[in-house]
């Protein structure tokens, strides 16, 4: 009775570290990637929005060279306000659902200003002011299509909100096993109730292990500070999630580790106490 | 006090069991996926040789050769036209980046000092090529690299249409030097004529 007595309880002491991995792994999920404001802190850390604002400039000039007009009229026609803006939106698109649209009105005012004026206002021709228009029509579009990144925002936003469902399911599931496998330490160990501490000691330092070895591994195998995706901007931003995600990570590790450590040897050192207390 | 040291480590090495369990069960599931995600990243995670150095490029005049060719996007020379006031980076590469920041060299064409047809190319924005209708026979174009100077004497004009692929010739019996750019050169909208600039290199 006594070994099966022992079996359960390491069988319970191996999932609560299992469930300390789970609960700290969701948990830094759902506060992180799947939090816009936590993104949205990111992207002012990085200086997403200048950045952003020069590459979209730049894109404007790939098509400045081949319209013939003058590199003047693409001057000041957005701010990195309104890219701040409309980075919001396509966030909030993502994040909740939203189905709003990037207004690119401002651009095409400012922008078609700047034409007239460097043209002086000179009559166009009718295949002219197509061209004119056509290029507008360029530039607008090169705008929310260097903003947005990608089309997938509706497909994205329905990934996030499964991932957020299964999330909830999973955390209430984790911490039901994580109370059920206290108890039952608790209540297997309730003649020797200090025994209970360095039980839960190795299963903190086993999750502790975990994520060192998990921070030592990634580490290892990824050089994070080389990802390059898409745009400076946006490899910016990935580099310091991933970096951020790291650090958590490794910080989690040495802390569990640590107080595992500490458990089992206070642990220990009171059950050495109390036996010596009875035997005297 | 030696029988709490000794659970202390006995404990430590269940922990370490139950590390070994949970690692080695996430290997036996996981393992290929592990791996495959890893490799994704890292095609996204470019490694910098910061050992790389380019070699100074070098004309072999014997054999009308470069050695050591410069990075492709790289910018290997300037031009000056001093008659519109032209004084650019070449670099070498065509593409719109490029053309952003200066003057192209099309990568299929031989380099100064070859002795072979060079082509370069620019925008006929202001910044650039938009004076070209300036240009007469006999004025000079001067392109300094990086491995010498080389002087070229403008010998003729013509206004193709983009196609024409015939009037920029690539050869290796003479060294001309071909420029072009896009015309009208105050158009608007996409133009589909080029004005090329043929020069040949002075003695």
């Amino acid at each position: 009775m006594k070994n099966v007595a022992n079996v359960i309880k390491y069988i319970m002491i191996f999932l609560l570290a299992v469930s300390i991995i789970g609960i700290v792994m969701v948990n830094l999920i759902s506060s992180t990637l799947l939090k816009e404001q936590y993104v949205v802190s990111k992207l002012e850390e990085t200086n997403y929005y200048e950045k952003l604002k020069q590459e979209i400039e730049d894109s404007f000039e790939n098509y400045i060279g081949q319209s013939g007009l003058d590199e003047t009229v693409i001057h000041n026609i957005i701010s990195v306000e309104k890219v701040k803006q409309d980075t919001k939106t396509i966030l909030d698109n993502i994040y909740f659902g939203e189905n709003k649209t990037v207004d690119a009105t401002e651009l095409e005012t400012n922008l078609r200003k700047n034409i007239n004026e460097s043209l002086e206002n000179r009559k166009l021709t009718i295949t002219q002011q197509k061209a004119v228009d056509e290029y507008i029509n360029k530039i607008t579009t090169e705008y929310k299509q260097t903003l947005t990144h990608t089309k997938y925002e509706t497909q994205i936003h329905q990934v996030i909100s499964k991932v957020n469902q299964g999330i909830a399911i999973l955390q209430k599931v984790i911490l039901i096993v994580l109370g059920i496998s206290v108890i039952l330490i608790l209540v297997l160990n309730a003649k020797q109730m200090l025994k209970s501490i360095n039980y839960i000691g190795i299963a903190l330092a086993t999750s502790g292990g975990f994520f060192t070895v998990l921070g030592m591994y990634i580490t290892s195998k990824i050089k994070i500070d080389n990802i390059v995706v898409q745009t400076e901007a946006i490899s910016d931003v990935i580099k310091a999630v991933m970096n951020h995600l790291m650090n958590t990570i490794n910080q989690y590790g040495y802390l569990l580790l640590i107080a595992g450590i500490v458990f089992i040897t206070i642990g220990n050192f009171f059950v050495y106490q109390k036996e010596r207390k009875k035997k005297n | 006090m030696k029988k709490a040291i000794k659970a202390t480590i006995i404990n430590i090495i269940v922990a370490f069991l139950f590390l070994s369990i949970i690692l080695g069960t996430i290997n036996l599931s996981f393992g290929q996926e592990i791996e495959d995600a890893v490799l994704l990243v890292n095609q996204v995670a470019i490694r910098v040789d910061s050992t790389f150095e380019q070699k100074p490029t070098e004309l072999n005049a014997e054999e009308n050769r470069l050695q050591n060719y410069p990075e492709y996007g790289a910018k290997y020379a300037t031009i000056q036209i001093p008659k519109i006031d032209v004084d650019l980076p070449v670099y070498y590469g065509d593409t719109l980046e490029l053309l952003k920041k200066g003057v192209g060299h099309s990568s299929g064409s031989y380099f100064p000092g070859e002795g072979g047809s060079i082509i370069y190319m620019g925008h006929n924005s202001k910044k650039v090529f938009r004076r070209f209708s300036e240009l007469q026979k006999g004025n000079e174009i001067t392109v300094k690299t990086d491995y010498g100077e080389f002087k070229y004497k403008i010998y003729d004009m013509q206004l193709i249409n983009e196609t024409q692929t015939d009037k920029l010739p690539i050869q290796k019996e003479k060294e001309i030097l071909m420029i072009y750019t896009c015309y009208p050169f105050n158009n608007i909208g996409y133009a589909t004529q080029r004005y090329v600039v043929y020069a040949e290199l002075e003695k």
